[in-house]
């Protein structure tokens, strides 16, 4: 069964780097979004929202609607980032996009600091 | 030099020929891995020291992680799969440092259990036994 990808995913294992398909970002290498991928197994990266589904037979089996798709999407780009549960809601707010190095707070758009929260309340 | 926090570290497995996340995971660990060596004692070995030699071989020895278990995620089915269907494995490694070193690994074997307490959430603990060796950065 085929599913394609709604995400680019990281592919770490240098045997898979001569690949054309694979997308280099700051010396990461990815499989890009749209990547097509045909596995008995295709269906769970559509539960995960990882991956749409790409035949009848991945929709059939993956048996999940596009808005759980979505939400699931969503779950695992925070997952993927590393982002805590406890920031999961600052990171949909768009108040954080990550961590630097050091584990601080990457400021996203609408960027609100602990500090500034206890100040509001 | 610095010091990494384990905050925003990702493991990631393989669910079908691509590496994805796992999610809900608590601590992770790498032990067990070892140069290997035998005994190259001797009747006329001088002095009191047992002498070793290296074998050339190394064991890779086994990643251990606990998680939050949740029966119907998908990136956790693809843990139990290995034990209901046994096959090797690939899993990475990202840690949180500054270049997001990635290091990747293959699993053999998996150990699997989960535990329910009254006063703590339903958790599972995993163990992959490696193939091969951890890609640790050089």
């Amino acid at each position: 069964m085929r599913c394609k990808y709604l995400i680019a995913v990281l592919e770490p294992r240098p045997e898979f780097h001569g690949d054309e398909r694979l997308e280099v970002v700051d010396g990461h290498h990815y499989w890009p979004i749209g990547t097509v991928e045909d596995h008995p197994k295709a269906y769970r990266l559509v539960r995960m929202g990882i991956a749409e589904p790409d035949d009848d037979e991945c929709r059939l089996v993956a048996a999940v609607s596009t808005q759980d798709m979505k939400a699931a999407g969503k779950q695992y780009e925070m997952v993927s980032k590393g982002i805590e549960p406890d920031d999961y809601q600052r990171y949909l707010d768009g108040e954080i996009l990550g961590y630097d190095e050091a584990g601080n707070d990457l400021p996203g758009p609408n960027w609100k600091s602990k500090e500034d929260e206890d100040d509001d309340e | 030099m610095s010091k990494i926090r384990v905050k925003g570290s990702v493991l990631s497995m393989g669910i079908t020929t691509t590496l994805v996340a796992v999610a809900q995971v608590i601590e992770f660990g790498v032990d067990g891995a070892e140069s290997e060596t035998f005994d190259s004692t001797t009747i006329d070995t001088s002095g009191a020291g047992k002498e070793y030699g290296l074998t050339g071989y190394s064991e890779g020895g086994s990643l251990t992680f606990g998680c939050f278990w949740d029966p119907v995620l998908a990136s956790q089915q693809s843990v139990t799969d290995l034990v209901t269907t046994p096959a090797t494995s690939s899993w990475s490694l990202t840690f949180a440092d500054a270049a997001t070193t990635v290091s990747t690994f293959s699993g053999a074997g998996v150990g699997f259990g989960f535990t329910g307490a009254m006063n703590d959430g339903l958790k599972a603990d995993v163990s992959i036994k490696l193939t091969g060796l951890f890609a640790y950065p050089t």
